[in-house]
């Protein structure tokens, strides 16, 4: 009897797996997207292979036209100008910098510097350069800061000058602030910098009268870029 | 003896006899044959119909990333008259991509069986090749959604999406032999990574139109 029943349990286990087998029973199909997406790089960089050029000038007072070195031949003020901080763009591999320097020495009144510089897109997206984001301070010999130098420039055409914010309530007030120095860049903004390309600019410095004697005075240029088809910000 | 021998003899031919009239009968008999043509279910990417992007409305137009559209693993339906090659992958490779830039891809889904298909779920996985992490993948909307990287947030934008409605293909039916025309969409966002490979897989699960 017990035999008999053992015999009947594989035959009830066999229709109940067949009765599942009905219930879930069904095709199915997949289809895959698979997408793989490498993104691009966006970097401005200044040429790594042409240095920067920064020459002095003096006005000459018979023809009013700019004339290279300083008036009646002497060597009194002096310019150094160089590129800092290189970097890779781990992209494209390719070498630039990151900061221009200019350092002027011994300036007075009248005396004027011109830097070309080199601006290069190391990166793989096209860059728009927007606009140069100008800075400055006055420090005495000590390098104690004297006063926030603030940029003024009505027409945003970047040919304007730098004021020693002597109220210090960061607007530029004539009658109580003081302009030391002209400063003029190229080119018009903005303007787009493809991808391996580059492009030269140059950037002026007209020391003013009222630029104190034996002090410091600090000027900070960013050169803001975006991807070139965004707005600028 | 001689007549009991011979009566024996009678009896076991009446027995025999009445045996034969039990047996006989006439009979017929009837068949059922059966043949069974199975169905076919397959869905697959039928083609690419395009590959943009959105670089034409820039000012200027310009052409910085490229994005380009394979199809791998074909299938041919055997049912489908004529027959039909199906592609169950489709591989899309993006390169130079930037934030704001946008790949659109069209392209056929089609069920090349003879069995309705029911589109059940559209998952998504995606993958930080440069960093080695898993990337999440959040549904912000039927049919939309965000790859997004733990540490920088939203890093593309991606829709699936029925082309003539919009709609998302999950809980779709698709006819035999019909084919469904469908947008993918990836926009790439502004914390997407320079120099960073990422990958995503979309897989589309079918299953006969019956079936839960």
């Amino acid at each position: 009897m017990k035999d008999k029943r053992i015999a009947v349990l594989p035959i009830l286990l066999i229709l109940a797996l067949s009765l599942v087998g009905i219930a879930y029973a069904h095709w199915d199909d997949t289809v895959q997207i698979e997408g793989t997406v490498e993104m691009g790089s966006l970097t401005l960089a200044f040429d790594y292979v042409e240095p920067p050029l920064c020459q002095e000038y003096y006005l000459d007072p018979v023809t009013g036209a700019l004339v290279p070195g300083e008036w009646l031949g002497k060597e009194v003020g002096d310019v150094d100008c160089w590129y800092d901080d290189l970097i890779e763009d781990e992209h494209s591999l390719k070498l630039g910098y990151k900061t221009l320097y200019i350092e002027v020495f011994n300036a007075y009144p009248q005396y004027i510097v011109h830097t070309t510089f080199k601006l290069h897109n190391i990166g793989t997206v096209p860059i728009k350069i927007c606009e140069y984001d100008i800075t400055g301070e006055k420090r005495d010999s000590t390098g104690a800061l004297v006063y926030y130098l603030l940029w003024y420039d009505p027409d945003g055409n970047y040919i304007g000058s730098l004021w020693e914010d002597v109220d210090g309530d960061g607007n530029v007030d004539p009658a109580v602030d003081k302009e030391v120095i002209n400063l003029e860049i190229t080119n018009a903004v903005p303007y787009q910098i493809d991808q391996c390309e580059t492009n030269k600019a140059q950037i002026d410095l007209e020391f003013k009268q009222d630029a104190q004697e034996c002090h410091i005075y600090t000027i900070h240029v960013t050169v803001v870029g975006v991807q070139w088809n965004k707005p600028c910000p | 003896m001689k007549r009991k021998v011979m009566a024996m003899f009678l009896v076991s031919l009446m027995a025999v006899s009445l045996l034969g009239v039990a047996y006989a009968h006439w009979d017929d008999t009837v068949q059922i044959e059966g043949t069974v043509h199975m169905g076919e279910f397959i869905v697959g990417i039928l083609d690419i119909k395009m590959i943009g992007d959105n670089e034409d409305t820039f000012d200027p137009p310009k052409e910085v990333a490229e994005c380009y559209v394979e199809l791998l693993e074909p299938e041919t339906s055997v049912h489908h008259v004529p027959t039909e090659t199906v592609y169950k992958v489709m591989l899309v490779t993006t390169e130079n991509a930037y934030p704001n830039y946008i790949n659109y891809i069209k392209f056929n889904l089609k069920n090349a069986g003879t069995i309705p298909a029911h589109i059940k779920t559209v998952t998504i996985t995606a993958y930080d090749e440069t960093d080695a992490q898993d990337l999440a993948v959040v549904e912000v909307a039927p049919g939309h959604y965000d790859i997004v990287d733990p540490v920088v947030g939203a890093i593309i934008n991606l829709w699936l999406y029925k082309q003539e409605t919009g709609a998302p293909l999950e809980s779709n039916q698709l006819e035999p032999c019909t084919a469904e025309p469908v947008d993918l969409v990836i926009e790439f966002k502004q914390e997407a990574e320079e120099c960073h490979t990422y990958t995503y897989k979309i897989e589309i699960y079918a299953i006969q139109w019956n079936k839960n």
